[in-house]
């Protein structure tokens, strides 16, 4: 019998390490259990078991193909591989706190939030340097439902007005300039639970936990990946000896991994252009308005971030899903006023945020502002004494940007100079940069949602943040994206990955994960991970012989 | 939104007036002497009318406020997207 499986980890219990020979009683195993310097043999071998490598072992599986997959982390969150994601940053939080370093990988921590990338996403913009995807929407489109179902959220369908929405839901914006759009939430799927089991019951997986791949082994002449070098905390190290092998460690260590692996290219492995880790891109979410409702009647639930508990079904039945509204400009309006992609969400500021804000957006207070900002500030010391809540509603919402990031080459991973991790792997070093197309979209955005809001009386817009005359904030919040840095493209001149995700340059490298993406479009990349990573499944499933 | 009225705000004041949204209006003014005083210098700038109490030339000025938005006439300042005919009026209550 093939593939028991055993409840928990344990060491490798058996000789003949080979997937072919079914003699393996645990199939998720700590490498720790690996005779030292053996070498495993598989047809794909993937580094990184999250959104991606997970989804894609079970598809590959699904196709009859052994699968090694490596997990760097354990089955529960460690300091000592949480540290394995620390590198140095600029305009960067520490990585270590974007990162779940264990089975599941960032899912783990996800927020669950799914929409998936517009038709605009994947062509190129004139306005938009380095934008255009390789492929367009269509290629992603047949493997989006699945990725629905594998994220556990509702059917493909992102038109607010074929979900069962209650009258008044929706925004009477009465523009064909800003739309209203939903986001489906996932449970959030937890991938290192949810597939635990399916992936242990599989004869053709097995996932080596505590195990980093430290170096990929490039053959003489450079056109093939020969083996992954791979290491445990306790010193064990092996390699992994496959067919093909897919990088799934996300956007900071997929290209950290290449960059790293300079022994026989001293660029890194697939860097003959210098684009290895480059395009670095996230999501912000800034703080960028104040919003004034004016119609006491609108009612603005649903696009309030938190709303999430609100089930819907879609007025055709099938699935129903969380859903949430955000804002959106129409692709005309991207068009015309030369913007990124762009969405916003609100939040129903307290009194004392909504004060900070303005004085933000008002600048140095006059003689009267002065006088009644501090009689403000006095009576809300008085009214809130008496009072069991902080942090009460002032009838203002905040509006919070989460934008597309322009592609830029200067945002880009290197690798540090100083520091290393527990392996000997130099650290990344990411800088993060923005471009005056950042900016300009959210100055664009919140003009075309003042006209919105004003023409149907609904509401008026402050600026609370004023980029042009204070530049960008030190610490910008982000979205945990990291996106574009080994970025697809047809062109070995212009991205790191061809149209299937396979390295530029080489036979039997590929990368998966939102690192591939050439542009991330203004939302949330896991379902579009999902999508990609069973659409390069089937594509391997009919290249590997 | 409070009728305590605890936010100090007159340009939000104003603007919730002028759209007719009562509530947040009076919210949005926080102390009597200085809200009164408000609504007086509006009823003023609003010439030979009475002012707040007339529901028509609020409806007025709100139909020319939302055709300047439509037309595109926004005016930025203080950090407020403002019509034209709104922006006009603040300079008036020297809001600005």
């Amino acid at each position: 019998m093939h593939g028991f499986y055993r409840t928990g980890i344990g060491p490798c219990a058996f000789g003949d390490l080979s997937l072919r020979d079914p003699g393996g009683w645990y199939l998720i195993v700590d490498g720790a259990g690996v005779p030292a310097r053996s070498k495993l043999s598989t047809e794909i071998c993937i580094v990184g078991a999250g959104a991606a490598g997970i989804t894609l072992a079970q598809a590959l599986a699904d196709l009859k193909m052994d699968v090694i997959v490596l997990e760097s982390g354990g089955l529960e969150p460690e300091d000592r591989a949480q540290d394995l994601a620390h590198g140095e940053t600029v305009h960067y939080p520490p990585l270590e706190t974007t990162r779940m370093r264990m089975f599941g990988g960032s899912t783990m921590h996800w927020g669950g939030w799914c929409r998936p990338l517009e038709a605009t996403d994947f062509e190129h913009r004139p306005w938009v340097p380095h934008s255009g995807w390789p492929i367009d929407r269509s290629a992603v489109l047949p493997y989006y439902p699945r990725a629905q179902e594998i994220c556990q959220v509702g059917e493909f369908q992102y038109d607010p007005e074929e979900w069962n929405l209650p009258p008044g839901t929706l925004l009477p914006l009465g523009s064909d300039r800003v739309h209203s759009r939903i986001i489906q939430f996932s449970p959030p799927t937890r991938f290192g639970i949810r597939y635990r089991a399916p992936l242990t019951q599989s004869t053709r997986i097995t996932v080596y936990l505590n195990t980093t791949a430290t170096r990929l082994k490039l053959a003489p002449g450079g056109r093939r990946i020969d083996g992954i070098a791979a290491a445990t905390f306790g010193g064990n190290t092996f390699d992994i000896v496959a067919k093909r092998y897919i990088l799934a460690g996300g956007g900071i260590d997929n290209p950290r991994l290449m960059l790293a692996s300079n022994d026989v290219a001293a660029a890194g492995v697939g860097n003959d252009n210098d684009l290895v880790g480059r395009f670095f891109a996230d999501h912000m979410q800034l703080d960028t308005a104040v919003l004034l409702p004016v119609d006491p009647k609108i009612d603005l639930r649903f696009y309030q971030l938190a709303s999430r508990s609100v089930q819907r079904r879609l007025k055709s039945g099938g699935r129903g899903a969380n859903l949430m509204g955000y804002l959106t400009l129409d692709k005309q309006v991207q068009e015309s006023r030369h913007t990124l992609n762009y969405s916003a969400n609100l939040f129903e500021l307290s009194e004392t945020d909504y004060a900070t804000m303005r004085a933000a957006a008002e600048g140095p207070a006059s003689g009267w502002d002065r006088l009644t900002r501090s009689i403000s500030g006095l009576w809300h010391q008085i009214s809130t004494a008496n009072s069991t809540s902080e942090n009460t509603g002032s009838g203002f919402y905040k509006i919070v940007t989460t934008q597309e990031q322009a592609p830029n080459p200067a945002s880009r991973v290197r690798l540090s100079r100083d520091e290393r991790d527990a392996f000997g792997v130099p650290r990344p070093l990411l800088e993060w940069r923005f471009t005056d197309l950042d900016r300009d979209t959210i100055e664009v955005a919140l003009d075309e949602l003042a006209k919105a809001f004003g023409a149907n009386s609904l509401g008026r817009i402050q600026y609370s943040l004023d980029l042009r005359k204070n530049g960008w904030p030190a610490n910008v919040p982000i979205s945990w994206h990291h996106c574009g840095t080994t970025r697809m493209s047809t062109d070995p001149k212009q991205g790191v990955v061809d149209p299937q995700g396979r390295v530029h340059g080489l036979d039997n490298l590929y990368v998966a994960g939102s690192s591939v993406f050439p542009t991330n479009g203004h939302g949330n990349p896991t379902l579009t991970i999902v999508a990609l990573a069973l659409r390069l499944a089937e594509h391997l499933g009919g290249t590997v012989t | 939104m409070k009728e305590s009225g605890r936010l100090v705000d007159r340009r939000a004041a104003v603007i919730g007036l002028l759209a007719g949204c009562t509530a947040l209006g009076l919210a949005a003014v926080v102390r009597k002497p200085e809200g009164a005083e408000l609504v007086r210098q509006m009823r003023r700038c609003l010439r030979g009318t009475d002012g707040l109490a007339d529901a028509a030339v609020l409806a007025r000025f709100r139909a020319e406020a939302e055709a300047d938005f439509r037309a595109g006439r926004i005016v930025h300042r203080g950090g407020w997207y403002l019509s034209a005919t709104e922006a006009l009026l603040f300079e008036r209550l020297r809001l600005f």
